[in-house]
């Protein structure tokens, strides 16, 4: 007993006391416990089992053990004749949940770097990170050190997704760094956050599944955020074609530049602002659309059982809508508003909007117009079409 | 067995053990490991971290010979949670039931 004790003692050094202590009390309870049943040392012993499985299953990290980082690997031919960077975290499914955590930050020496820290989990999956260049594209993926114990299938990979919210799921972080006006940057993530800032690319893609997306700083070409259900944060991005696309997923978008964007969204919600684009477009489903602040030429927005709030400034708006609610303020001159409802409420308003012609089609939810007596007539045209919806325009 | 599997696997059982009865370490671990083969230390961990989530509280009760025997009691919370993880365990065993059958 005593030297079980020790050795328990030795593997639980790098613990804090508090959680030495505890264990240490717990084992010695059970021994006392066990020969009070008249139970051997070496029956105790067995039945306790192996130290190092318990280990696995304290949730405090060990606070001396060295965090492991391996050596930054340099593109190995320079960035000449590389001109993709590709990051991929997804592994064979062995490990369900497990993900990495990308960063991508700009090289400050026209290097492409590419670095792997560990998990400090104990209970994380050992992978280490790959890099492979092949027809101009710089590769870095994860492999498994260790084969994954009993792959039960289906069995345990459900079981492991269930349980994900009590468990440590990060394999560990990636760490990029990317030349400035580098081509092509891809990152493909699962669970584990992705986040890029300062970056001045060609093409940036990111692909998250559940995790979140942070995008800041960035200017591009074409650049396109796409996830599943995780969030996704877009800030500071001057970009020619820029893309946000989310499943179920909230999007929260602000300063950006773009010659067109587009907002995609099915049951997330979608939160734009202070945006400047030539082309806009936002679609959402059944999440909500908020829209603060668009100057742009053209802009449409399509939701269907979602409600959307829109505060513009274009030349051509156009919002569509099945059943959910419509708000929509528009600051300063246009050419053309077109409003389309099934049964949500519409509520119209701007300086300009009370001055148009207005051309309304309505099913039994009736108008109305707050005038106030005004008689001018602009150039601008006001379509309104709604089912049952009430409709109501004012300045 | 897949170590995350059984992590769950045994906080359902942990949990529910003490429904009837507040129970002490080594009378859980003995009523665990009477129907499965486990490491009993495993499930040290496993109440040390319900304790650290609020699921359970442990006491001291002094003995007449040895040490004082620590406790466990469900919070509130940990009966809640119970009820969770055994409504959640009950689905995913019929869905492998429905499956495998």
């Amino acid at each position: 007993m005593e030297e079980y004790i020790k050795k328990l003692a030795e593997k639980l050094a790098n613990y804090s006391e508090e959680t030495r202590n505890e264990i240490l009390e717990d084992y010695k309870e059970h021994f006392y416990e066990g020969h009070a049943e008249g139970r051997t040392d070496e029956e105790i012993i067995a039945d306790l089992g192996d130290i190092d499985e318990m280990l696995t299953g304290i949730s405090e990290a060990p606070s001396k053990k060295p965090i492991t980082v391996s050596n930054p690997t340099v593109c190995p031919s320079g960035v000449d004749n590389i001109n993709s960077i590709f990051v991929d975290t997804t592994l064979d499914n062995h490990y369900v949940g497990y993900s990495a955590h990308v960063f991508v930050y700009p090289s400050d020496d026209g290097k492409i770097y590419a670095e792997y820290k560990a998990s400090e989990s104990e209970s994380a999956p050992k992978v280490t990170m790959i890099t492979t260049t092949e027809n101009g594209v710089f590769k870095i993926t994860l492999a498994e050190l260790e084969a994954p114990e009993s792959p039960s299938g289906f069995f345990s990979k459900l079981f492991r997704s269930a349980r994900l919210a009590f468990s440590d799921r990060d394999y560990g972080t990636i760490i990029v760094k990317v030349p400035l006006n580098f081509p092509t940057v891809t990152v493909k993530n699962s669970s584990g956050k992705s986040e890029l800032q300062n970056l001045c690319v060609g093409t940036l893609i990111t692909n998250s599944s559940s995790g979140a997306v942070k995008c800041s700083e960035i200017k591009a070409n074409n650049m396109s955020v796409v996830t599943s259900s995780g969030s996704s944060q877009v800030s500071s991005i001057s970009a020619s074609h820029l893309e946000i696309r989310s499943s179920s997923g909230s999007s929260s978008v602000g300063n950006c530049l773009a010659e067109v964007m587009n907002v995609t969204s099915s049951s997330g919600s979608c939160n734009v602002s202070d945006v400047k684009a030539s082309t806009f477009a936002m679609k959402a489903s059944s999440g909500s659309a908020h829209a603060n602040r668009i100057l742009g030429n053209k802009i449409s927005v399509v939701t269907s059982s979602g409600s959307s709030h829109i505060n513009c400034s274009a030349r051509d708006i156009s919002v569509t809508s099945g059943s959910g609610y419509t708000d929509i303020n528009i600051e300063g001159s246009f050419d053309v508003v077109t409003v389309k409802s099934g049964s949500g409420a519409v509520k119209l308003s701007g300086h300009d909007v009370i001055r148009s012609t207005h051309n309304i089609h309505h099913g039994n939810g009736g108008v109305t117009i707050h005038d106030n007596g005004i008689t001018e007539k602009l150039p601008s045209v006001v379509n309104v079409t709604c089912g049952s919806g009430h409709i109501t325009i004012s300045e | 067995m897949n170590t995350q599997f059984k992590k769950g696997a045994l906080e359902v059982c942990v949990l529910s053990q003490l429904v009837s009865a507040d129970k002490y370490g080594y009378e859980l671990t003995e009523k665990i490991s009477s129907e499965m083969d486990i490491a009993t230390g495993t499930l040290y961990p496993i109440l040390k971290k319900l304790k650290e989530d609020d699921y359970v509280t442990t006491y001291l009760v002094e003995s007449e010979s040895g040490p004082a025997r620590k406790y466990y009691k469900l919070t509130e919370k940990g009966k809640d949670y119970q009820k969770l993880l055994f409504d959640e365990w009950q689905s995913f065993v019929k869905a492998v039931e429905n499956i495998i059958n």
